[in-house]
């Protein structure tokens, strides 16, 4: 489970923070060591289009105010 | 498959809808309760306002309740908070919930050599790369939700808007593949979210067809169906839309196959119609399910 809880972390802080993602693309190799965990694996990460990694943290920050009730929602249109 | 019970009282595929406190008066004015068949509740929802748990008793005079849930975080290697699948549970139990869902991921990351209690909340559903060591921290955890939840558990398959699960034409069938051994690494049943999985196959390229062909039917027991809208060159799992045409198509495919299917719930999070707009998709549901 050691080799999860690298992945995980590595993923975690991509989603997380924008500086690291920038550095986990720009030297994926350098980062895999860093964390230990394989380079195909950060190669894998690097690969994920920006734009998708920004409508994870839309979709997440969406969510989030939907269920604190930020987000209005009412019966009807 | 005896390993996951279902309570005995939910008839074959049965159908409702998830429910939204929004909703809550309707239901309860509700006369006609034969326009539904079970009610799902979000399971956290307890943890956070306690007054859910009296609502929710009352509503179960009416309909049977099935539970979901968003912070488990079933694929944290971190490990789970023994705390939150305590209380969890006995939610559950309070409330007789037939079986419990969780989306099959993982939620919390931990800095190199920090405690699970400093774990970063990613808030959102990140997706397990579900190999041998991903599987092994399923098995683990899903252990612990058994030592506290006695009754079925079932396992989602999450939206993955990152594409992380592969691309092209074959990326169905291998993540269908990666979805049966967490079910089984876990001994879970599986949620099939048929949005999730239509919005998945546009998104990276592949038939949602193929994904099913490698699901285990014996375990299909729950299926959630709802509407996505598209952001971009990206199809968003919004659930702020009516029930996609294509996860209709799909519904009829699992209906025939999923022997074991037990409900269909209709789900929706934002933008809420009136009730009688999602009473009709129930009724469109009762009708595939009839064919």
């Amino acid at each position: 489970m050691t080799e999860s809880l690298a992945r995980q972390r590595v993923l975690g802080r991509m989603l997380e923070d924008p500086a690291y993602e920038a550095r986990l693309r720009a030297d994926p190799a350098a980062l895999a060591r860093e964390e230990g965990v394989t380079e195909g694996f950060v190669r894998g990460l690097a690969a994920i289009e920006p734009e998708r990694v920004s409508a994870f943290r839309r979709s997440r920050v969406h969510k989030d105010e939907v269920r604190e009730g930020k987000t209005p929602t009412k019966l009807g249109w | 498959m005896s390993s996951f019970r279902t309570g005995s009282a939910v008839s074959r595929a049965s159908v409702g809808i998830g429910l939204r406190e929004q909703y809550l008066p309707a239901l309860l004015a509700l006369r006609d309760v034969r326009a539904l068949d079970v009610l799902e509740v979000m399971i956290d929802d307890a943890l956070f306002d306690p007054r859910r748990m009296d609502e929710w008793r009352a509503l179960s005079r009416k309909w049977p309740l099935v539970a979901h849930g968003v912070a488990l975080g079933i694929g944290d290697a971190c490990g789970l908070d023994a705390g939150y699948v305590a209380k969890i549970s006995d939610s559950l139990r309070a409330i007789g919930a037939w079986w419990y869902s969780e989306h099959l991921c993982f939620l919390r990351a931990t800095a190199q050599g920090a405690a699970r209690k400093d774990a970063v909340d990613l808030g959102h559903f990140a997706p397990m790369v579900l190999d041998d060591d991903d599987l092994a921290v399923l098995s683990h955890n899903a252990a612990q939700v058994r030592r506290c939840w006695a009754g079925a558990f079932l396992l989602e398959n999450p939206a993955d808007i990152l594409g992380a699960q592969g691309r092209g034409p074959t990326a169905g069938r291998e993540s269908g593949v990666r979805f049966a051994r967490a079910l089984e690494a876990a001994n879970a049943g599986a949620l099939l979210d048929l949005t999730n999985l239509v919005l998945q196959g546009r998104n990276d390229g592949f038939e949602p067809g193929s994904f099913l062909e490698a699901v285990p039917w014996e375990r299909v027991v729950e299926v959630h169906l709802a509407g996505g809208r598209r952001a971009g060159a990206l199809w968003v799992d919004s659930h702020d839309h009516p029930v996609d045409e294509e996860a209709w198509t799909l519904l009829s495919v699992v209906a025939r196959r999923a022997e074991n299917l037990r409900a269909v719930i209709i789900e929706r999070d934002d933008r809420l119609p009136p009730l009688d707009a999602l009473l009709a998709e129930v009724d469109r549901a009762r009708e595939v399910l009839s064919r």
